[in-house]
């Protein structure tokens, strides 16, 4: 159906004005005026400690592979919408079909959450006469964005077509092809052109699907079983591959080109281990938007139940992941006399970084962290010890180092402790 | 006998004033409506009596438990079946069923909730029907025996076949001693099988009636219609 520029423009308008309102529904006026202060905020730092090209640049590109995600997301809520009704959803009662909506999506978002953080990023670096790194953090946004929607939406026609999708953005990450911006938008524009022609024009929602064999739930640990089953038929193994391991690999690439050339300072075993354990933080998120959880608000049951047993997941996840990659890293750069100290290590920061998260945003991850007076006491708790234990991993040689490390680690063991303590207490599941 | 005492409940979202000053009793073996509008304040009232929301103010006594001090407990001794859907997607009716009874630390015969509300066991919640969904959560509120229920709107998405069994299950539910709360803006519903009915408007109490009494849809919209 043709539209005129006019209802194209509407529509758009209307697209950008829910996902403001959708936006101030999680966090209140205040906080949501408050983040790009924030954001600034880092900027300011990141510039005056002299690492803000970096930084920002690999910033904006890993924001934007997380806006650009809702080719996938999308998808998702679509597939499981119980509650909402939202304009993505207008294919269903109205004529306009799912690639046009998906394009307006994608307009909207590129939109929305560059003025969201690019506003008070370029601000403080226009004070600085930045201009290069203007354009730079603006098109690695812009390329993180292309590609995780075309790369996501790729992956819900064929995982090794998404795969593939990967291959072209490696080389200019790393990077091992000159390093231009007009490579990075050329690409940025491709992955655009390729993501839209991947999205369907419909989008078939099952209405039923094969049949599946009950399984026995049983008195012991139901929740726990609950959890275990919904990570499996949700498929969050396969998800697991794409939007954790893959990236893990690049976060490797990356490091090992930026700590070898860039900084002059080489990550050791005991660092990436660090590293690791930080990064499994996403599978706690991920562990919150698996189901809807507003059934257990009609038991008798505390939100501490539901998140003990995300917790025995979450370490069995961690640990499937943690353990291998430290041992190997370990083999390849001949550390292994290092593997107890990396594992403890890492192990000790996923486990830190779980309870942190459960205490300051609860069930409800992935929108909380956009309430920046979260997000400041989540960042003053995680960032502060885990930058204390990476930096020591990297310098483990230095006498003072494991000293250094035990103390933090101990200082995380406390707070663990504490944070635990708080969730155990919490009765209400909106807290 | 009073089951249920609920005295001056208050309670605002922002600037909205959801409840103002709700009081009333509700009697063991009752099957008491609240009747009212869209927006009248009745899935607030359900939610503060079954400990899932706080009141800014007034006490709820609910069988001998202080809701407000002790949200958890009274959802010992409840069924609740709200207005939103609220079912694990990933797990199939009987799993679901099984979790209730294991989290409530009740032995119950789950086939036997499974045939009487015809639900199959081979699929997903998220693959069923509404009303398939609908049925499951309402035998997830009555799987415990339960000594009340409280009911949102019960019967929405549901067949009149699965209508008719539902109320005919509240029914028996009150005559062996159950206490019923339920909550509807359908007049004819609550005319049916209520005891009493409250008929609430603007987050407050307009009348409660004796339905044997009087024409509750004439007694609503005069209710409603008032300033």
């Amino acid at each position: 159906m043709k539209r005129s520029f006019s209802e194209r423009f509407l529509l758009l308008k209307l697209f950008l004005i829910e996902e403001y309102r959708r936006h101030l529904r999680y966090v209140s006026p205040i906080s949501f005026y408050l983040f790009p202060l924030y954001i600034a905020l880092f900027t300011f730092l990141a510039v005056e400690v002299g690492i803000g090209n970096v930084v920002l640049s690999y910033g904006a590109f890993f924001y934007g592979i997380s806006v650009g995600a809702f080719g996938y997301l999308g998808i998702q809520y679509l597939r499981k919408r119980l509650r909402e009704f939202l304009l993505i959803n207008l294919p269903e009662v109205l004529p306009i079909s799912y690639k046009e909506t998906f394009l307006y999506l994608y307009i909207r978002d590129l939109i929305y959450y560059s003025l969201l953080m690019g506003i008070s990023v370029v601000s403080v670096l226009l004070v600085f006469s930045k201009y290069h790194t203007i354009i730079l953090i603006l098109t690695m946004f812009f390329l993180g964005y292309a590609s995780s929607y075309a790369i996501s939406i790729a992956y819900l026609r064929n995982p090794l077509l998404a795969g593939v999708l990967v291959i072209p953005l490696i080389p200019v990450i790393v990077p091992l092809l000159p390093n231009t911006i007009f490579l990075k938008v050329i690409l940025a524009i491709a992955y655009t052109i390729v993501g839209f022609f991947l999205t369907p024009e419909e989008i078939k929602i099952p209405v039923y699907i094969s049949h599946i064999k009950s399984s026995y739930i049983g008195d012991k640990n139901p929740l726990l079983k609950k959890t275990f089953l919904d990570v499996w038929r949700s498929g969050m193994p396969v998800k697991l591959i794409f939007g954790y391991l893959l990236p893990l690999i690049l976060v490797i690439l990356f490091s090992d080109y930026v700590s070898s050339t860039l900084v002059n300072l080489r990550i050791n075993s005991v660092g990436y281990a660090s590293i690791f354990g930080f990064l499994t933080l996403v599978i706690y998120s991920w562990l919150t938007m698996v189901d809807d959880h507003s059934y257990l608000t009609l038991l008798p049951v505390k939100p501490f139940e539901l998140i003990k047993s995300f917790f025995i997941v979450y370490l069995i996840i961690s640990l499937c992941i943690i353990v291998p990659a430290v041992v190997l890293i370990s083999f390849a750069y001949g550390e292994i006399h290092y593997i107890p100290i990396s594992l403890l290590i890492g192990i000790s920061t996923s486990i830190y970084g779980f309870w942190c998260l459960a205490r300051f945003t609860g069930l409800h991850t992935t929108s909380m962290l956009f309430d920046p007076s979260v997000m400041m006491k989540f960042s003053a708790a995680v960032i502060p010890p885990n930058m204390l234990v990476i930096a020591h991993s990297i310098m483990i040689e230095i006498p003072l180092s494991p000293y250094v490390i035990a103390f933090a680690l101990g200082i995380m063991a406390v707070v663990t402790y504490l944070n635990c303590r708080k969730v155990r207490k919490t009765v209400d599941f909106e807290f | 006998m009073v089951c249920l005492d609920v005295k001056n409940v208050k309670k605002r979202y922002g600037k909205i004033e959801a409840l103002r000053g709700v009081s009333f009793a509700v009697s063991k073996g009752e099957i008491f409506g609240l009747l009212g509008p869209n927006g009248a304040g009745k899935t607030t009232l359900l939610k503060i009596l079954s400990g899932i929301t706080k009141p800014d103010e007034g006490s709820i006594n609910f069988l001998g438990v202080d809701v407000v001090r002790e949200p958890i407990k009274i959802r010992e001794r409840i069924g609740i079946v709200p207005e939103v859907e609220s079912v694990p997607s990933y797990l199939t009716p009987q799993e679901y069923l099984d979790l209730i009874c294991s989290i409530r630390g009740k032995k119950s015969d789950v086939k036997k909730y499974l045939d009487y509300f015809s639900l199959p066991n081979d699929r997903l919640a998220r693959d069923l029907s509404k009303g398939m969904r609908q049925k499951l959560m309402i035998a997830a509120a009555v799987i415990h025996e339960p000594q009340a229920l409280l009911l949102d709107e019960p019967l929405i998405n549901l067949d009149p076949s699965v209508q008719k069994d539902v109320i005919s299950l509240i029914e028996n539910f009150a005559e062996k001693g159950g206490t019923v709360i339920l909550a509807t803006h359908i007049v004819p519903l609550a005319q049916r099988i209520c005891n009493r009915v409250a008929i609430i408007n603007k987050g407050k109490i307009a009348r409660v009636l004796s339905v044997e009494d009087v024409d509750i849809e004439k007694e609503f919209f005069r209710a409603i219609s008032s300033p």
